[in-house]
């Protein structure tokens, strides 16, 4: 069941009420968010919910074992064996064929043939259980009860493309009181308002306009159409990947949980580092804490830092679909990283940590060079220091690593090329290599407008957004009700015919 | 409000080119940046009307969707409700706005909206069509008309000397499954100066003219394009019930259903080797899912029928390529030996490399039959 359908809004039109009505009566409210989540992961496949039963009672005996074991040495052998079952059913469902095709192609091997059809949605709440598993390890979290857990693992809004909520983010929201008077109304409907034009109007507009035609014969149109074909899957990948999030992050709203932000206008980002952190936030996080940070982070001298930044993102690349390609996107990204990393250092810049939860320190961030901001956050009340070299560097900043990325989604473009190889990226880079003077044949006003447009509106200042936000807060609900209903009418008569599939739903 | 924000402090003030005082923010934090919440009871009710009145307002959206679906009692049940809406917004005129709206969008893509309906006995490239004309108060009126087909221009002698100042004019058709041949042909081209185009059109087939008309497509195409060749993928979305021309619904696989079907083919095929034009059939390769499997092997017997009398239309056979009777696989070695993954994960479409095979079977049937001079 996708989102955007007419399907779903059924569904939903229906849940909504309920789960309001059932506010007062937790155990009712979480059976019914249970069934609503089993039938909207059903729709696509029923024989998929024994997976998910299985992934809830395996992970939540563990965390109650786990919990009770007060001995580490076992309580760690628990944990393993835990996370070891979650990523064999992830090396089952998803990677089966890519482990026997390897093992053929480099050493002649021939495995088993086995159909394995992959669960939508499966790298998502293989994540959300481990971490659920490795924070009650960690005593960060106590295990839950059931019924409870089984509602975070399998929450409709978030189950089969994210974000990736944790349970100390999620289980105390399900614990606490819903209070019928705070419900983000109007921040729901923006998210998904925005959602819908970002999934149905850009991401469908500019794939069926330039992308598919750019990426699947590129050797037949102009560079310049390619060239704008590869910002254009960029833009493409952003709006159907972050559309989806915000519908999911208001469609939670709706019924009272906040979801953490998964993307915070990552073509504004001025370094990969920077990149990662607007960029699917929630899996960079999960990465960080639960490979990096135990593969020894930054803290076992320069070569192991880069070493581990390049395993996280070579893993986390892999974690994006079954294909050597998705390494190699995920080694490119990791390696980014390490230079970047190791060009600061030679710089003598200092390793600014900044708290991943302080927004304030984040931004300001972004405005300024690490140093101005350490040397700021030692006088808050000193005024901020903004010079015109710091803007040279943050635009060149910003430049160098929107191409840097875009050169990675032309390799991640080949990996959801089956069986294509990186055959599919060479050929896009190739077709760069002549052709500028011939005239654009895919590339017209109205593409260049949408790829411009919505890069531009990735420097729309925060605080802009939230007073805009904050004014639209104060439409009254009738209204905004008419000016949602027109505004969907406007995305369906205006939007292609019939919905693609997420990108991010093979992952 | 925290006088210490430094977002506050530090970002504000610049945006607006003013320094501000802490009772500046304190006071803008209050008016601008606060989300009124919205007391449950009034949030649901404004949920749930916002989608009563979306559905009212794309009542023709929520038709057409019920129409699409395939044929059976849900469709009916899906129809007559959405018909009921489509009613009621046509009586309250709620349904005007959107009909504008999809009338600017297809006069901007250069498209009536008349919906073609391609009746099954139509004689070799006359197409009988039904139009839908929208009137003024929303609902429509069907006109029959007939538009026969130019006939092409085109005669492709055996032996055909080409040229790259004279390259062979390609047309690839079909459902999803044409695209990665499509791109196969036209960026590898099996050293043939061509010029190909691909129509593509995804979750098509023979079975649902209403929801797209192959024919009256092909019956524009060529005589638009005038292609020398037509290469067709096409088949494995009609694994479902038909409508025949009187309204009879066929249940798929039946005898009545491949009547209807092998009819439908050739009145396609009519159109498309009009002026001998050569036509190349890809016949369909085993899918996982077993019903899909069946209902294309039905597709493939009726395909083998016709083709058996048409000499003009030439068979390019994968069944056995892509694993035979021997069932589908994923995995399979190639004619040059080489191992590949050759269906994606939904187990139904080729893969890149594995539409590459079925271009070079393509390309060796030009080779028996065109002379390339370079």
């Amino acid at each position: 069941m996708l989102f955007p359908t007419f399907t779903f809004a059924v569904f939903f039109a229906v849940v909504l009420p309920l789960s309001w009505a059932l506010r007062g009566r937790a155990t009712a409210w979480k059976i019914l968010i249970l069934t609503a989540s089993a039938v909207f992961y059903g729709y696509w496949d029923w024989r998929f919910l024994g997976l998910l039963a299985l992934m809830i009672v395996v992970n939540e005996v563990a965390a109650v074992a786990v919990h009770r074991q007060p001995e580490p040495a076992r309580r760690k052998r628990l944990t393993g064996t835990a996370v070891v079952f979650d990523l064999a059913v992830l090396g089952v469902f998803k990677y089966y064929g890519f482990f026997v095709s390897s093992l053929e192609d480099s050493f002649g091997l021939e495995g088993p043939a086995l159909d394995i059809v992959l669960p939508v949605g499966v790298s998502f709440f293989t994540f959300q259980a481990i971490s659920y598993v490795v924070d009650v390890h960690r005593r960060e979290a106590a295990p839950a009860p059931l019924l409870d857990f089984a509602v975070y693992l399998s929450f409709f809004p978030q189950l089969v493309a994210g974000p990736i909520v944790r349970a100390t983010e999620f289980l105390p929201e399900l614990r606490a009181s819903r209070t019928p008077d705070r419900v983000e109304a109007s921040r729901a409907t923006l998210l998904i308002a925005r959602g819908l034009v970002k999934k149905v109007v850009i991401a469908d507009f500019i794939g069926r306009a330039i992308v598919n035609d750019a990426f699947g014969t590129p050797g037949e149109y102009s560079a310049w159409d390619v060239l704008f074909g590869i910002y254009g899957y960029a833009i493409q990948i952003y709006a159907d990947f972050s559309g989806y999030t915000d519908m999911a992050i208001g469609l939670a709203l709706l019924l009272g949980f906040r979801f953490p932000q998964n993307f915070d206008r990552p073509y504004a980002a001025v370094s990969v580092q920077d990149f990662w952190r607007r960029w699917h936030m929630t899996l960079s996080r999960w990465l960080r804490d639960y490979l990096y940070v135990p593969l020894g982070g930054n803290r076992s001298g320069r070569a192991a830092t880069y070493r581990n930044l390049v395993i996280t993102m070579g893993l986390g690349g892999l974690w994006h679909g079954a294909a050597w390609v998705f390494v190699v996107w995920g080694l490119y990204q990791g390696l980014g990283l390490a230079i970047e990393r190791a060009l600061s250092e030679a710089r003598g810049e200092p390793d600014v940590e900044f708290d991943a939860t302080d927004v304030r320190i984040r931004e300001l961030a972004r405005l300024h060079s690490g140093a101005e901001v350490d040397a700021w956050r030692e006088d808050p009340t000193s005024p901020v220091p903004f010079s015109p070299l710091a803007v040279r560097r943050l635009w060149l900043g910003r430049i160098v690593t929107f191409h840097f990325v875009c050169v990675g989604w032309v390799v991640f473009f080949a990996g959801t090329v089956t069986g294509g190889g990186i055959d599919a990226a060479v050929d896009v880079f190739a077709a760069l290599g002549s052709g500028w003077t011939q005239a654009p044949e895919l590339l017209n006003p109205l593409v260049a407008v949408v790829i411009v447009l919505t890069i531009a509106v990735q420097f729309v200042p925060p605080l802009l957004a939230r007073q805009l936000s904050a004014m639209f807060s104060t439409v009254p609900a009738p209204a905004m009700a008419i000016g949602v209903a027109l505004w969907i009418m406007v995305v369906v008569a205006l939007g292609p015919e019939g919905v693609s599939e997420f990108i991010y739903f093979q992952f | 409000m925290d006088t210490n924000d430094p977002l506050e402090r530090a970002v504000r003030p610049r945006e607006r080119g003013e320094i501000w005082t802490d009772e500046q923010f304190r006071a803008a934090r209050e008016h601008d940046l606060t989300e009124r919440t919205t007391p449950v009871r009034r949030a649901v009710s404004a949920v749930l009307g916002c989608l009563l009145l979306a559905l009212l307002l794309t009542s023709g959206k929520v038709v057409e969707i019920a129409e699409r679906q395939e044929f059976g009692d849900a469709r009916d049940r899906n129809l007559a409700v959405a018909e009921s809406i489509d009613r009621v917004a046509n009586f309250l005129s709620l349904n005007r706005p959107y009909d504008a709206l999809r009338n600017l969008r297809d006069a901007n893509n250069g498209r009536s909206e008349t919906v073609a309906v391609v009746t099954t006995t139509v004689p070799a490239a006359t197409i009988a069509t039904t139009t839908s004309v929208p009137t003024a108060n929303g609902s429509s009126l069907e006109a029959t008309t007939t538009t026969t087909a130019v006939p092409a221009t085109t005669t492709v002698p055996e032996g055909r000397v080409v040229t790259d100042d004279d390259p062979l004019r390609v047309y690839v058709a079909g459902d999803s499954q044409a695209t990665y041949l499509g791109q196969a042909i036209t960026s590898e081209s099996g050293g043939w100066p061509l010029e190909v185009e691909l129509d593509d059109r995804i979750s098509t087939g023979l079975a649902r003219p209403d929801y797209f008309d192959w024919p009256a497509q092909w019956a524009n195409q060529m005589v638009e394009l005038d292609p020398e060749i037509v290469v067709l993928f096409i088949g494995a979305n009609d694994h479902q019930d038909m409508v025949d021309a009187a309204g009879q619904r066929l249940i798929e696989g039946s005898d009545s259903w491949r009547d209807e079907w092998r009819s439908r083919m050739i009145a396609a095929l009519d159109i498309l080797t009009t002026d001998n034009r050569i036509v190349y059939w890809v016949t369909q390769p085993p899918m996982r899912d077993g019903a899909l499997d069946a209902g294309v092997r039905v597709i493939n017997e009726v395909a083998d029928e016709v083709l058996a009398d048409r000499s003009e239309v030439i068979a390019i056979d994968i069944w056995e390529l892509f694993g035979g009777d021997g069932a589908y696989q994923d995995r399979l070695t190639g004619p040059d030996g080489d191992t590949i993954t050759a269906r994606i994960s939904d187990g139904v479409h080729l893969s890149r490399p594995a539409a590459s095979w079925v271009a070079d079977l393509v390309f060796a049937e030009l080779d028996a039959r065109f002379v390339f001079s370079p």
